[in-house]
């Protein structure tokens, strides 16, 4: 039996539910399509957040603003088809590279090159750029008119390369502000050529992710330089602190000294005339006198540690006067001959081209007797001393170079560290004070000593000071 | 030596380099020998010439077939950055390679498939497989495919995409025997011992009621249920949408009944369109939908077409037992990659399928604007669909 059909009203009733029910099926459709759209914002939004919490993690944690810079650009280029980047930083009035980024292909002229790049920070142009812009660089000539040195500079960087025509492409200008009105530096992004993919499209003029992006890294570029501020004051605080100690115990020392230096010189004084009377008094009794020359060298020995003491712990003032220093060697050599005995050493001077030099002689000598005295002790079996003053630049100013030098068997390794320290001695009878006075004369000379030792080349001591013509 | 296959990938941005780079790590897994065939897919950022040239820097005179892509997919994963390519060389004792290529498949597809055909005739019999790879933007794949498939010399399984452009739908490229064309078809045939398997899967769901196309022609469908075709669309999106970006392309679609439904594929084909023409308000669909075709709106589900594409390749697996392909091809539609994915794309669609076959066999392929493969042995067009091909030697390699 063929199945009956429906009224007329039921008929009309169905294909207008149906059309209802499509229409319901479009909104359906048009929801689910800006749902789509809401996610696929949400998930470019948080893949930007995590982008951000890695550089942020990772600049919180550099200490070179290069380094920052560099993550900077790696971030920068993992989110939008930036190829290049360029980071500048603000020093001294002018903005100098810092840190450069290249994806394979497209790498410029490297690290190497960034130094002695830097261009003068016009402050008009940081006013003209409160905020990100992207910009083909046509259009950045045009709307940055102030802009050209920072293209020429990319293009040194990124373009002229053999083999890689130079193509306009897009520039993200992107300043890293501290606070308003205070740049902390720059980074320009850039890629090749204007066009992009769906997936990975230019950021929009002033992106405010951008600005978010530069103020962190403009922060992580403050605290590092912060850091590097910070280092360097507790460097000199450490520096100073062991000066200001040093010259606290020298004080204490030189008021020790003063006093010593007054009781024994004062009983020693007595001695020496009494010694001069008696030697009077004995005449030619030969046991006497051996007697008294005896007591005459230990009362000099007594009178030099003394007289060592006082250079050391309360020395005056250089009285600088311009001298030749080859007679003051020469002296020096004389003495030093007289007070260590003749064991058949050979002393060899040379002085090339060096005229007089502002010096205070008696200090310039004493500092070399002591020097002198060292290297002959340093050759108990004879052997040889050079010493070798010439001229020699130093940050364009001329230096008088002195080198004293023995061919015996060098100084240990734990005993050069400490060469220079007052009362550190490896001999019997020393006092441990003559390298201490060496160097404290050539540092009021505003100079320096240093020490060069090894077992097979001997021990070379090396004194530069200022020739001080000017 | 049997058959040796290597692949290899580069995003260097320098054309040259990345083609010779890409080549070099191809080449490295052909143990010394010389490629007989080099299928190279690229994105659409590198000069496509440059490219090549550097590509065939390193194969010589190998024959080359290819296209340009909206992303490459190897073991690394799914790339649809604007510099990516990958290349897979291969050589053999035991299959054979030919390559051909045919022109003006724009203007005139049909007979652009004939001389495919004819081609095909010319060459020595014994292919198993044509690979093709068409113009993404102009063909009309299905008269295309009916050109080709009319007087075929014999059985031969068709499997292809066509060519991208980032999905920036303003020219695709195709790689015909070294040489870089657009508006073209490039072919291989690949015969001798070779068992080609191939699967095609979509994951769209039919919505509303079922719709007439009034009127169409050469592709373009100009009016559905009467009105204009682009009016028609836009009552599934926004009401102020002025013309079809990749994210309406992604986000509708329609299905055509098949002639011949099949249990795993369904009883639907689905059809995207690719072009605006605004003065008329027609779409460009290069599945070619003709008038009086009754058609259904549809949407993909992200989920489904996870879960369709790791059935279809389990389905392969599962008819070779102990046995691996010599090499894994994967057309895999733009509109399933990044664009539905996002950042998830490789972990949501590519590796859980990889993972079917393992990370030891050489996987090459790329995210297409369409793809060509067979359901119940007829060759289609079809879009928003992963078409897979596993090539086996003969009883096993």
């Amino acid at each position: 039996m063929p199945a009956r059909a429906p009224p007329p009203d039921e008929v009309s009733t169905l294909i207008r539910q149906n059309r209802e029910l499509n229409e319901q099926v479009k909104q359906l459709v048009r929801a689910e399509r800006q749902l789509y759209l809401s996610r696929r914002e949400v998930e470019r939004q948080l893949g930007r957040t995590h982008a951000l919490n890695r550089f942020a993690l990772e600049a919180g944690g550099a200490s070179e603003p290069g380094e920052i810079l560099r993550a900077l650009s790696e971030m920068l280029a993992g989110l939008f088809p930036f190829e290049q980047g360029l980071g500048l930083l603000v020093q001294g009035g002018r903005l100098v590279p810092a840190a450069v980024f290249a994806l394979p292909g497209r790498e410029g002229k490297g690290e190497e090159e960034l130094s002695g790049r830097a261009i003068a920070l016009d402050r008009a142009f940081a006013d003209e750029l409160p905020s990100p812009r992207v910009l083909s660089e046509p259009a950045a000539r045009k709307e940055l008119p102030r802009s050209g040195p920072l293209l020429d500079l990319l293009s040194h960087f990124f373009c002229e390369r053999a083999g890689c025509p130079v193509q306009p492409g897009v520039v993200l200008w992107l300043p890293l502000w501290r606070k308003p009105g205070e740049l902390a530096g720059l980074l320009l992004m850039r890629k090749a050529k204007e066009e992009t993919t769906f997936h990975c499209e230019l950021p929009a003029d002033r992106d405010s992710f951008l600005e978010v992006a530069a103020r962190h890294a403009a922060a992580a570029v403050s605290n590092a330089l912060l850091l590097d501020d910070l280092k360097r004051s507790y460097g000199t605080l450490e520096r100073t602190q062991a000066e200001l100690v040093a010259k606290e115990r020298l004080a204490a020392v030189g008021e020790l000294a003063a006093v010593m230096a007054h009781e024994v010189r004062n009983p020693l004084g007595v001695v020496f005339n009494s010694l001069g009377s008696l030697r009077k008094l004995l005449g030619d009794v030969r046991d006497g006198a051996a007697l008294l020359d005896m007591m005459e060298e230990e009362a000099d020995r007594l009178d030099r540690i003394v007289g060592d003491l006082l250079d050391f712990a309360r020395p005056k003032p250089p009285n600088l006067l311009p001298e030749a220093l080859e007679p003051i060697i020469f002296g020096a050599i004389e003495t030093a001959r007289r007070a260590v005995p003749n064991r058949g050493v050979d002393f060899q001077v040379e002085v090339r081209g060096l005229g007089a030099v502002v010096m205070d002689s008696r200090m310039i000598r004493q500092a070399l007797v002591n020097l002198l005295i060292n290297a002959v002790q340093a050759l108990p079996r004879g052997g040889r001393v050079r010493v070798l003053a010439s001229e020699e630049a130093r940050g364009g100013e001329p230096f008088a170079r002195i080198e004293v030098s023995d061919d015996g068997p060098g100084i240990p390794s734990e005993s050069a560290m400490r060469l220079f320290e007052p009362f550190f001695t490896t001999k019997a009878s020393g006092t441990g004070l003559g390298l201490a006075v060496v160097r404290r004369f050539v540092e009021a000379h505003q100079g320096e000593v240093a020490v060069e030792t090894s077992p097979e080349r001997g021990t070379t001591f090396r004194v530069l000071i200022p020739v001080g013509r000017g | 030596m049997g058959t040796a296959v290597g692949v290899g990938k580069s995003t260097h941005r320098r054309c040259r380099t990345a083609g010779s780079t890409a080549a070099e790590s191809a080449l490295a897994g052909l143990g010394g020998h010389k490629p007989g065939l080099v299928l190279a897919f690229a994105t659409a950022g590198y000069d496509q010439e440059e490219l090549l040239r550097g590509v065939s820097e390193v194969t010589g005179g190998s024959p080359l077939a290819g296209c340009s892509a909206e992303g490459v997919i190897t073991h690394e994963g799914s790339d649809e950055g604007s510099h990516a390519i990958g290349v897979m060389a291969l050589a053999s004792d035991r299959l054979t390679f030919d390559t051909f290529s045919s022109g003006d498949v724009s203007a005139e597809p049909r007979s652009c498939g004939e001389r495919l055909s004819e081609q095909l005739r010319a060459a020595p019999a014994g292919g198993k497989l044509l690979l093709l790879f068409a113009d993404g933007l102009t063909a009309n794949c299905t008269e295309l495919l009916a050109g080709l498939t009319e007087r075929l010399p014999y059985p031969v399984a068709i499997v292809g995409g066509t060519a991208g452009d980032l999905l920036n739908f303003k020219r695709t490229y195709q790689y015909c025997d070294g040489r870089v064309a657009s508006g073209s078809v490039s072919a291989v045939l690949i015969g001798g011992e070779a068992r080609p398997d191939i699967e095609v899967s979509h994951g769209c769901d039919l919505i509303g009621l079922e719709q007439t196309i009034t009127r169409a022609e050469r592709g373009f469908v100009y009016e559905i249920e009467g009105r204009p075709a682009w009016a028609f669309f836009k009552e599934y999106l926004e009401s102020d949408a002025e013309d079809l970006d990749a994210l309406t392309v992604a986000h509708i679609c329609l299905a055509e009944l098949l002639p011949r439904a099949n249990l795993d594929y369904g009883e639907h084909i689905i059809r995207v369109p690719l072009k605006l023409e605004k003065e008329t308000g027609a779409l460009f669909f290069a599945g070619g939908l003709k008038a009086g075709t009754r058609v259904h709106v549809a949407m993909r589900r992200p989920e489904r077409i996870c879960e369709r594409a790791v059935a279809s390749a389990r389905r392969i697996a599962a008819r070779h037992p102990g046995e691996d392909p010599l090499l894994v091809l994967q057309f895999d539609c733009a509109g399933r990659g990044r664009l539905l994915f996002g950042e998830r794309t490789n972990e949501a669609s590519i590796q859980p399928v990889q993972r079917v076959f393992g990370n030891g066999v050489p996987w090459l392929g790329l995210h297409t604007y369409g793809e060509i493969a067979p359901v119940e042995g007829r060759a289609y067009f079809h879009n928003y669909t992963l078409a897979l091909c596993a090539l086996y030697g003969a009883g096993g390699s």
